[in-house]
């Protein structure tokens, strides 16, 4: 399966509906490679090691989206700027008052895609602003960030062991070794701005035996 | 004792299952602890397992002679542990004097009576939450005086008390969110403890990095990836060397004599070369390292222009040998994730000198290579590129993947 380079500010890779090898599950990182996932693993912001209470908070009601990564790392996020059908944007919640990025933890990673509303699933419906939604980024299988998007199905891809998520149904997974859906992040407009309307729906990650 | 099949009979000891992880550690402690001495290291009892393949040289042979080939086949299990942690466990138990120390995924470790099976002490390291998980494993903890050095992938190196599993120090490498790593069993000398990174799948920079074994303070970090201006950085264009990959992830061997250490280098990143043309040095390398300072005294790139993700990273076993009866030489002998095995020369100042390389299993990619220098030439058919879909011989896992290698001196068969 061929990596492309993300081209200018988009982060997240296309990758061509030539075809998936059969790869045997494993815990090796088969494919991991790729300028897509080394960028989603950086931050571009220098972490600092400041304890901003702000920083670390998971998203929450009212909280603006910011760029992840490129040109336009740390700006704030329009609906405009999301094209429907993808590909999608990897963002950084941000505190609405004090401006803060939530880029203490991965676990604050979001991916947001538009659709046409009429596309969206029943679930997706409620939760979506403008055709709009929106989703952890942690894979629930190893954490990795799911930096991936096959455009000819429109479903992310993790780039660590290809597990697909469909973002038109809950972001389900439809594809590869992830056992759950990636937890739903409920958005909103309000007077043409890009909101969070509500903490994820679920928990973040994978499920941890033997970490205790 | 239950008797099991035809006459084979188990004797378990304490048998520790489930939710132990969330139980309080046992409280005892190891008495009469041996500690693990320079001397001890360069020449380890044959009944112990001071390091990560036995001895600094990498061979990974034991010559111990109760068990052989007539009555192996007579063996019965005397005890088994149930350590709690429910992934691959991938560290070689270290045994001093009766003692073992097992390192598991997730960040413990245990004390074991090694006859028994009776657990001593259990550490737990706690880690972030939002850790990623591809290779939560351990491949084992270091041993040096009363302590035990366990690299964890969040990127901590943690001293722990031999005797009572204690944390004594903890010292932060690197910054996990950066997509580094460390699963490495630490390479111990002289009391200075050595690491390398893991995340070349990521955009990473790799390294390898000293610290002292009774401070925890870091000594020196040896760059795997040249910066501009640095020696090998003309390999390299642009901004490529910032996430050039050459994670450093398995345990480098060491030749007191010469007082080198030599580390194996992985794939350069992104994996198809024409995101970062050039050589690209020291990915796929392996370097000779003064562990002393960690000036690079010396290094021989495998291939060029990494495209496979053919790490090299198992670092090379140090073998006297000769070859086409030739006189006998100190050899560095490395079988490739390349699918070469490839024999290189120790000089006395660190430089490596090439002597063969041939292949070990069908390998496409090298046309051939070159008879002074071991440079392979490519078969472009064979090398992924971008937006292309390309195949090649041996596959990604490589003609020969992390697992150790061993050789016998006394058959002198690898």
């Amino acid at each position: 399966m061929p990596l492309i380079a993300p081209r200018n500010s988009q982060l997240l890779t296309e990758i061509s509906g030539a075809g998936i090898r059969d790869v045997v599950p494993d815990r090796r990182c088969v494919l991991c490679g790729g300028a897509a996932l080394a960028l989603a693993m950086l931050s571009p912001a220098a972490r600092a090691e400041d304890d901003n209470p702000a920083r670390s908070a998971r998203p929450q009601a009212g909280d603006l989206l910011a760029f992840f990564e490129g040109d336009r790392a740390g700006k704030v996020i329009k609906p405009d700027d999301l094209k429907s059908g993808g590909p999608p944007a990897l963002a950084w919640p941000m505190d609405p008052k004090s401006k803060t990025l939530r880029d203490g933890s991965r676990f604050n990673q979001v991916l947001l895609v538009r659709f046409d509303p009429a596309a969206l699933g029943d679930e997706d419906k409620p939760r979506a602003a403008g055709g709009i939604v929106g989703f952890s980024a942690i894979c629930t299988h190893a954490q990795c960030t799911v930096a991936g998007w096959v455009a000819d199905k429109q479903v992310f891809q993790c780039p660590c062991h290809q597990s697909r998520y469909d973002p038109k149904n809950g972001a389900r997974v439809v594809f590869g070794p992830a056992p759950r859906a990636l937890p739903a992040l409920p958005l909103k407009l309000d007077g043409g701005s890009l909101l969070v309307a509500g903490p994820f729906i679920g928990r973040i990650g994978m499920a941890r035996p033997g970490m205790g | 004792m239950g008797v099991i099949g035809k006459g084979v009979k188990f004797a378990f000891a304490a048998s520790l299952l489930g939710g132990v992880f969330t139980a309080p550690a046992i409280a005892a402690e190891v008495t009469n602890y041996a500690p693990v001495t320079k001397q001890r290291l360069e020449n380890p009892e044959p009944g112990n397992w001071l390091l990560y393949r036995r001895t600094y040289d990498g061979h990974g042979f034991s010559p111990l002679k109760q068990i052989n080939t007539t009555n192996v086949k007579n063996l019965v299990p005397v005890w088994t542990f149930s350590t709690g942690v429910i992934e691959g466990h991938e560290a070689p138990p270290m045994v001093n004097n009766g003692v073992m120390f097992v390192a598991t995924p997730y960040g413990q470790v245990l004390a074991l009576n090694a006859k028994t099976g009776d657990p001593i002490w259990r550490y737990k390291h706690q880690l972030p939450e939002d850790l990623f998980q591809l290779h939560p494993t351990s491949r084992g903890v270091a041993l040096w005086q009363d302590k035990l050095f366990l690299a964890a992938t969040d990127d901590h190196l943690i001293a722990i008390d031999a005797k009572t599993g204690k944390e004594l120090w903890n010292t932060k490498v690197q910054d996990y969110q950066k997509g580094q790593y460390m699963t490495l069993e630490p390479l111990v000398v002289n009391g200075k403890v050595m690491v390398g990174g893991s995340g070349g799948e990521f955009g990473v920079r790799g390294y390898v990095a000293a610290f002292d074994a009774d401070t925890g303070k870091e000594l020196w970090r040896t760059y795997t990836v040249p910066a501009p201006g640095q020696p090998g950085s003309e390999t390299w264009s642009g901004d490529a060397w910032k996430t050039g990959g050459g994670s450093v992830w398995i345990t480098g061997t060491y030749d007191p004599k010469r007082n080198i250490a030599y580390w194996g280098v992985g794939n350069a990143a992104p994996w198809p070369g024409d995101q970062h043309p050039g050589d690209n040095l020291f990915t796929s390398s392996v370097i000779a390292l003064d562990p002393d300072t960690g000036k690079m005294v010396g290094y021989h790139q495998y291939h060029q222009n990494d495209s496979w993700d053919w790490d090299e990273i198992d670092s090379p076993m140090l073998i006297n040998m000769s070859y086409n009866g030739g006189q006998p030489f100190d050899a560095l002998v490395h079988p490739g994730r390349d699918g070469y095995l490839w024999v290189l020369k120790q000089m006395d100042e660190g430089q490596i000198g090439f002597v063969y390389g041939k292949p070990f299993v069908g390998q496409n990619a090298f046309k051939s290579i070159d008879a002074k220098t071991g440079r392979p030439t490519v078969d472009p058919e064979h090398k992924p590129t971008t937006g292309k879909d390309v195949s090649f011989c041996p596959s990604l896992w490589g003609g020969k993947d992390w697992p150790a290698a061993s050789y016998s001196s006394e058959t002198q068969l690898l």
